[in-house]
């Protein structure tokens, strides 16, 4: 026996499996269980769901307006990119509709965000238990997630079909994209009412035709210009970022955007 | 009934089941303990701790594993008991009480030995805590975690917040380590 634990020293593992025989005195652990069934019996659970069902909770309390807008303003893009695919396709005109697109996406987004800046939104979604920074964080990743992976869909078919570098393609087509999120976040927050949709609307058709303007000068799509490209989707992508920071901490404090 | 459908019972407020985990896992949480601390008398008043949490935040868990969940409980709070405590002065103290106490008979208490065999294994149990409490408290985890727990190094580099790598080294210097004190304390020429 002696000899086995000796033996047993120069394996690890058979030394702890050995020393595993250390147990706790019968009576302790009696008093222990007793101890801990009482702090069971005490608590209350809270039922906290998974992150996979906070997206589904999420996915099903968007409103229908949105898919169907969404829905709408995607297959209209598939059906005019499709239309034109391998005759001879345009730049021009991929640019021309993938940035219309992109900057109504930022719009669309922002529509269904801008609902829960609403006056009264807060204390119904608190009265509710509804953790509303939560909610719109969700929302606006799962938004903004749905728009650049279709973004950049778009942007692959462009730059196979033109042989243009698909990093330049989805530099254009994120400027607009991010240039529209600033812009239409701005607008929710300095309107928290339903007017807001009609500021929506109008910022729209402004996005849509400055992103034409600019696809009708094709000096600005030249090589040389690119690095402005990129500097101006860093410089928006910040304060985008900066907008949603600022306007989180609104929403915890909750006394500037969302409280009557 | 697994664990993930005992902690999906919990989720939907069948309490029950958080006894049925304490009592499965409460040995293990105690022997981790008490060659953490070197103590029995700790690792009972960590163990019930580590439970207690355990009750606290069961809501929160989303560990894969629940043993390893509950054994980074117990890592975080024998951690927190070192830097409360002079560790190595009160663990030889309570391996002196230990020793005059007699453990052979409460330590393995319910197992199938003669009182000389159950007295060679206290005092292995014994010397084991010893040498550990003088180990690093990394090395002391890792071959815990590794040895008493059959983990993988993937497991505990999981667990520690360290690389595999890492994690294999302090297995190895430790048993080194062990073996070289025990050898020193001529316990190896039988």
């Amino acid at each position: 026996m002696a000899k086995d634990i000796v033996n047993a020293w120069e394996d690890g593992r058979k030394l702890f499996a050995r020393a595993a025989g250390l147990n706790p005195d019968r009576d302790r652990k009696r008093e222990a269980l007793v101890c801990l069934g009482e702090a069971v019996a005490e608590k209350r659970l809270r039922y906290t769901p998974p992150f996979t069902e906070f997206l589904r909770i999420q996915l099903q309390y968007i409103p229908l307006f949105f898919w169907a807008a969404q829905g709408f303003l995607v297959l209209g893009v598939f059906l005019f990119f499709w239309r034109f695919s391998g005759r001879g396709a345009d730049f021009w005109a991929y640019l021309r509709c993938g940035s219309v697109a992109a900057t109504w996406l930022g719009v669309l987004c922002h529509g269904m965000l801008g609902r829960h800046f609403f006056s009264g939104m807060s204390e119904l979604e608190q009265s509710c238990y509804i953790n509303l920074s939560q909610m719109w964080i969700i929302r606006m990743l799962l938004c903004n997630g749905m728009d650049i992976l279709f973004l950049t869909v778009i942007g692959g078919w462009i730059a196979a079909d033109t042989e243009t570098p698909a990093g330049c393609v989805m530099t254009y087509l994120l400027v607009p994209f991010v240039l529209s999120d600033v812009c239409c976040l701005l607008a929710v927050n300095m309107s928290r009412s339903g007017k807001n949709r009609f500021a929506l609307a109008a910022l729209a058709v402004a996005m849509a035709l400055i992103a034409l303007c600019f696809s009708a000068v094709p000096e600005l799509y030249d090589a040389a210009c690119l690095w402005v490209w990129i500097a101006v989707l860093v410089t928006a992508a910040l304060v985008f970022a900066w907008q949603i920071r600022s306007c989180y901490y609104k929403m915890i404090r909750g006394d500037i955007i969302c409280l009557n | 009934m697994d664990e993930r459908q005992w902690i999906r019972a919990i989720r939907r407020g069948e309490k029950q089941y958080l006894q049925d985990i304490i009592e499965k896992y409460y040995d293990d949480i105690f022997r981790f303990c008490a060659f953490w601390t070197g103590s029995r008398e700790d690792a009972y008043d960590l163990a019930q701790e580590t439970f207690l949490k355990f009750i606290r935040y069961v809501e929160n868990y989303r560990s894969h594993s629940l043993k390893g969940y509950l054994l980074t409980i117990a890592m975080n709070l024998c951690r927190d008991h070192m830097t409360r405590n002079n560790r190595r002065r009160q663990y030889e103290s309570s391996m002196e009480e230990m020793e005059e106490k007699g453990i052979a008979e409460e330590t393995f208490a319910g197992r199938e030995e003669t009182p000389e065999e159950a007295a060679l294994e206290a005092e292995l149990s014994g010397r084991l805590m010893r040498e550990l409490s003088r180990l690093p408290c990394e090395q002391r985890e890792a071959l815990l975690f590794h040895y008493l727990h059959d983990m993988k190094y993937r497991e505990i580099a999981r667990l520690t917040g360290v690389p595999a790598a890492t994690v294999k080294s302090r297995v190895r210097q430790g048993m080194e380590k062990l073996r070289k004190s025990l050898k020193k304390e001529d316990f190896l020429d039988g």
